[in-house]
């Protein structure tokens, strides 16, 4: 990954993550916020609800009071005390004076609980209501909540009950208002809640709510009403109705409890989240929104930053290359003053200074072949002008000798004297090979063709050294473009320093292979091996190991691989022969 | 109210024997096929025509009526002079309503709202004290209560359970005896047990005593026992055991039962609902509607037409959508109809309750049959001051 997808990366990364953290932090507050506020208007309805039956129950025993103190309940009770007491008589009384309390319900039983009359179930005369009859003093009771069995359905109504003492007779008067739909459209409900009641029948629930808006899935909130049902106690849930977020509903159910303890009713305050849901939604598409931008953004600083940085980064990357490659005039353009542009700098400064001191060392070195060239020039002119100068010095000599003594002398050194030159012409023929080394004919080719060409012309000379060669070369290897001609020169310079090392024979190894979008080329043998100095020294024109030699041919090896863009190097250490590593780039 | 318009040949008396009418006499001809009837001389119709035994004949023509000179014989049929009691003697009016030869004549008839009745000078009893007859039709016990607290309606018909109240409030009432049966019909549909279990649950003791006011009596039979002298011999107690052993075996009821009664009749409706408690002590679950559907169940209210059982039955079996039963003049004969009538309790008696009428201080002279009907061919009005 380069540096610019690198720097983008974490541009964009940091951006679009701490966009996006805002944003599901916002969505998280403002989902806490809705639900405080959700808990606060729950807490409220809950309050008004309590506050508003608090009030019919006041006003329900209030007006059963008054009817307990008035006349015709009274006659009533009278009548009922009588010992000869038709109760018959007052069969439909119950509905008249209900409706004149404005009471949903009134039943009017004598002392042992048999109904007289009943306004809400009129056939039920008769009947007994045994709870009428429990030892309490309901003239003291408040009024409250009942499920009230009627022919077709039962109906949740606060009741309060008052006893009329006529002699020793008890008349009981039990009435009550409904709680119903209405009592619910009385609550005063906030934008988005609404109020249900749900009593509990046989086969399930029967749910009251306010206005017109009936419940669709009733059977949704049947788990909930279990739970209170158990626990009869508040308990709260979201109850998802079509399966989409926004149509979710939070509620709170409180049960309502009856006289004796026994769950009535209860009522769900149900609190639409859509709002909630809709406004995360919003937060959350901003915060994406927020994020792409931010992406988007950080692209374009990364562009912006990778413009001003890794532009001049990698044009040092690029001038660093070029420099390894061997280019050491690479400059890399100065644009700003800051620590870039100091790098700038300091790379050109470097580069001069390496070209500089190339420039020397080329001298030095080119100062130091001179030298050696002279040294070895001198040396090897030495030999021959030596016997030439005593040659020469006998002829003169001599000349003081007879005639025939003297044309003994004078054609053997005369033989001398030629054989001299003739060493000294070779000397010199060697010097000019090497001094007007051509440049290569490159021409594609497959290297292993010219390792087996080379390899065929010297099988005879490495038998006979007691040499055994071993060819293993790679298959499929990339072609090059190689002077074949002179590679092969290359490999036989090689093939014969590998005879000289194995004096008393060995193995020379030869291998191609191809590695990393080059083609190598080893020659490795069993011989004596190098010291370290000596493979430093090695490629050095002039210098050998041998007694024989101009100490030219592994500088012509190292020139011609150099000529082919290539790469050689040594491997060895004394005692375990050397490896000759060629590298040449693939065409 | 067509007994003060029309008049048949016989009536039926107290006893169940036949009156005259129109007819002053009759008698069997020598074989004993035919019943010659001399026709009362002087009667002439609303429009002043005579009576004649043409006319007669053609009015009784599905009797085999045949005129001859001043009388009419007829196919001596069982329960011949029943019949003759209910068909009345007409004749059309080309010009206006059918004629009759009643002490009154039908002056106007506004369908469903009113009749006003105007006395016939001629007719051969002489003419009513009253002039003219106005009646109110379609009217609620209530509505007529209110009309004759208002002072609106000389008379009324009062629901019977009203009656207690009303002698409480010392109105003058005449009342039949117990006159008018309310029943209650299960239909084929329901299972025989379950008819059965639904008729020996329902506790008429208090359907009698508080919804009725005590008025009336409890019974098992059809017609009430002044009419059948053998009402008694169909038990009508409760039997909550055996009801709840017949349910017990009984099919299960898929469905609710319903029971329909008469929307503008709140005794029915009283009735239904605490039928339908009482069944509720059974497990069962009766629904009562003001519509009756095909297979509901029904509150039944049926007076007897006749003081002939055997007519009055074959009446009954019509109504219910039954075969009428043989006719019989014998009390044995009656029995089994009736009992064959209500077998496998199809129709389950409750009460028979009298019909009353309320009068107002000023009208005397009226009369109410056994069967309850209204007679105030007679009646006149005292000088009182209207409040």
């Amino acid at each position: 990954m380069s540096f610019r997808l690198r720097l983008l990366l974490v541009f964009s990364l940091s951006i679009a993550l701490t966009v996006l953290a805002v944003a599901l932090g916002l969505s998280q507050f403002t989902l806490r916020a809705f639900e405080d506020r959700d808990a606060q208007r729950v807490k409220t309805l809950l309050n008004q609800f309590r506050r508003d039956f608090n009030q019919r129950s006041a006003e329900v025993t209030r007006r059963l009071t008054r009817l307990a103190e008035g006349d015709a309940v009274q006659r009533i009770a009278l009548d009922l005390a009588r010992p000869d007491a038709d109760p018959a008589l007052h069969y439909s009384d119950a509905e008249a004076l209900a409706n004149s309390q404005g009471l949903d319900l009134l039943t009017i039983a004598q002392s042992d609980g048999r109904i007289v009359s009943s306004a809400q179930w009129p056939a039920r005369f008769g009947y007994k209501e045994d709870w009428l009859t429990e030892a309490v003093d309901w003239n003291r009771q408040a009024a409250f909540l009942r499920r009230e069995t009627l022919p077709e359905e039962s109906m949740l109504a606060v009741v309060a009950v008052r006893a009329v003492v006529a002699g020793d007779r008890t008349t009981y008067l039990a009435g009550g208002q409904k709680l119903d739909r209405e009592f619910l459209e009385g609550l005063v409900l906030p934008e988005g809640m609404r109020a249900l009641l749900a009593q509990s029948q046989p086969g399930g629930y029967s749910i009251i709510t306010a206005g017109s808006s009936a419940v669709e899935h009733p059977e949704k909130l049947n788990a909930l009403l279990d739970e209170v049902r158990q626990k009869k106690r508040e308990v709260s849930a979201v109850i998802d109705w079509t399966g989409r977020p926004a149509d979710s509903e939070a509620f709170t159910a409180i049960p309502l409890t009856g006289r004796d303890g026994s769950l009535m009713a209860v009522l769900l305050a149900g609190s639409s989240r859509r709002e909630a849901v809709s406004l995360g939604r919003w937060v959350r598409g901003m915060g994406f929104g927020a994020a792409a931008f931010g992406v988007l953004l950080g692209l374009a600083l990364a562009w912006w930053a990778a413009m001003r940085v890794t532009r001049p980064v990698n044009e040092l990357a690029e001038a660093a290359q070029r420099v390894a490659a061997g280019d050491w005039t690479s400059r890399v353009p100065v644009r700003t003053q800051d620590e870039l542009g100091l790098l700038a700098g300091a790379f050109n400064q470097m580069t001069t200074q390496l070209s500089e001191q190339r420039e020397r060392l080329v001298q030095a070195e080119r100062v130091a072949a001179w030298r050696e060239l002279a040294r070895r020039l001198a040396h090897e002119l030495k030999n021959p002008l030596f016997p030439l100068q005593i040659t020469i010095e006998n002829l003169q000599r001599a000349r003081t000798l007879a005639a025939d003594q003297f044309n003994e002398v004078f054609e053997e050194s005369t033989s001398t004297l030629l054989a001299e030159l003739a060493n000294l012409k070779g000397i010199i023929g060697r010097f000019s090979d090497f001094s007007k080394m051509p440049k290569p004919e490159l021409q594609t080719a497959d290297i292993n063709a010219v390792v087996e060409d080379a390899a065929k012309l010297y099988r005879g000379q490495l038998a006979q050294a007691s040499v055994s060669m071993q060819l293993e070369l790679g298959s499929a290897l990339p072609p090059v473009r190689v002077d074949a001609e002179q590679f092969r020169r290359v490999l036989q310079n090689l093939f014969l320093n590998a005879i000289d090392a194995m004096p008393q024979g060995g193995a020379l190894i030869v291998k191609t292979s191809a590695t990393g979008g080059r083609v190598r080329i080893a020659v490795a043998d069993t011989g004596q091996g190098l010291t370290p100095e000596e493979c430093a020294r090695l490629f050095t024109p002039y210098y050998t190991t041998k007694h024989h030699g101009t100490g030219l041919g592994l500088a012509i090896v190292q020139s011609v691989v150099s000529d082919h863009q290539g790469t050689i190097m040594v491997a060895s250490e004394p005692g375990r022969g050397a490896t000759f590593s060629i590298e040449l780039p693939a065409a | 109210m067509e007994s003060l318009i029309f008049e048949p040949l016989v009536r039926l008396g107290d006893q169940a024997r036949p009156v005259p009418g129109l007819a002053t006499s009759w008698q069997y001809d020598g074989a004993r096929r035919r019943w010659e009837f001399t026709l009362r001389p002087g009667v002439q119709f609303g429009d002043s025509s005579e009576l004649t035994p043409g006319a007669v004949a053609e009015v009784l023509a599905g009797f085999g009526a045949v005129a001859n000179g001043r009388s009419v014989s007829l196919k001596a049929e069982p329960d011949l002079m029943a019949h003759l009691a209910e068909v009345p003697v007409m004749r059309r009016n080309p010009e206006g309503p059918l004629l009759g030869t009643g002490p009154f004549r039908l002056e106007q008839f506004l369908p469903n709202q009113r009749i006003v009745l105007a006395a016939s000078d001629t007719h051969w009893a002489g003419r009513p004290y009253l002039d003219r007859v106005e009646i109110a039709l379609r009217r609620s016990y209530r509505d007529q209560a209110t009309d004759f607290e208002l002072g609106r309606a000389d008379v009324i018909e009062m629901a019977p359970e009203e009656t207690r109240r009303a002698s409480q409030r010392n109105l003058r009432m005449l009342s039949s005896g117990p006159a008018e049966l309310i029943a209650m019909t299960i239909p084929d549909s329901v299972d025989a047990r379950w008819r059965e279990a639904l008729a020996l649950t329902v506790d008429r003791a208090a359907i009698q005593n508080v919804l009725l006011q005590r008025q009336g009596e409890v019974t098992g039979a059809l017609l009430p026992g002044w009419l059948s002298g053998y009402a008694f011999l169909f038990p009508s107690q409760p039997d909550a055991a055996r009801a709840r052993l017949l349910a017990s075996t009984a099919p299960r009821l898929n469905q609710p039962l319903t029971l329909a009664y008469d929307r503008n009749d709140p005794l029915t409706r009283m009735i239904a609902d605490r039928i339908s408690l009482n069944a509720r002590d059974l497990g069962v679950t009766v629904r009562t509607t003001p519509e009756g559907t095909p297979g509901a169940l029904r509150v039944l209210r049926w007076t007897a037409p006749s003081l002939d059982a055997s007519f009055s039955l074959r009446d009954l079996a019509i109504a219910l959508g039954q075969r009428p039963p043989e006719a019989s003049d014998t009390v044995e004969g009656a029995w089994r109809a009736e009992t064959a009538l209500m077998g496998g309790s199809r129709v389950v008696p409750l009460v028979h309750v009298p019909r009353v009428w309320a009068l107002d201080k000023r009208v005397e002279g009226c009369e109410v049959s056994r069967l309850g009907m209204l007679r105030i061919a007679d009646a006149w009005l005292r000088e009182a001051v209207r409040p």
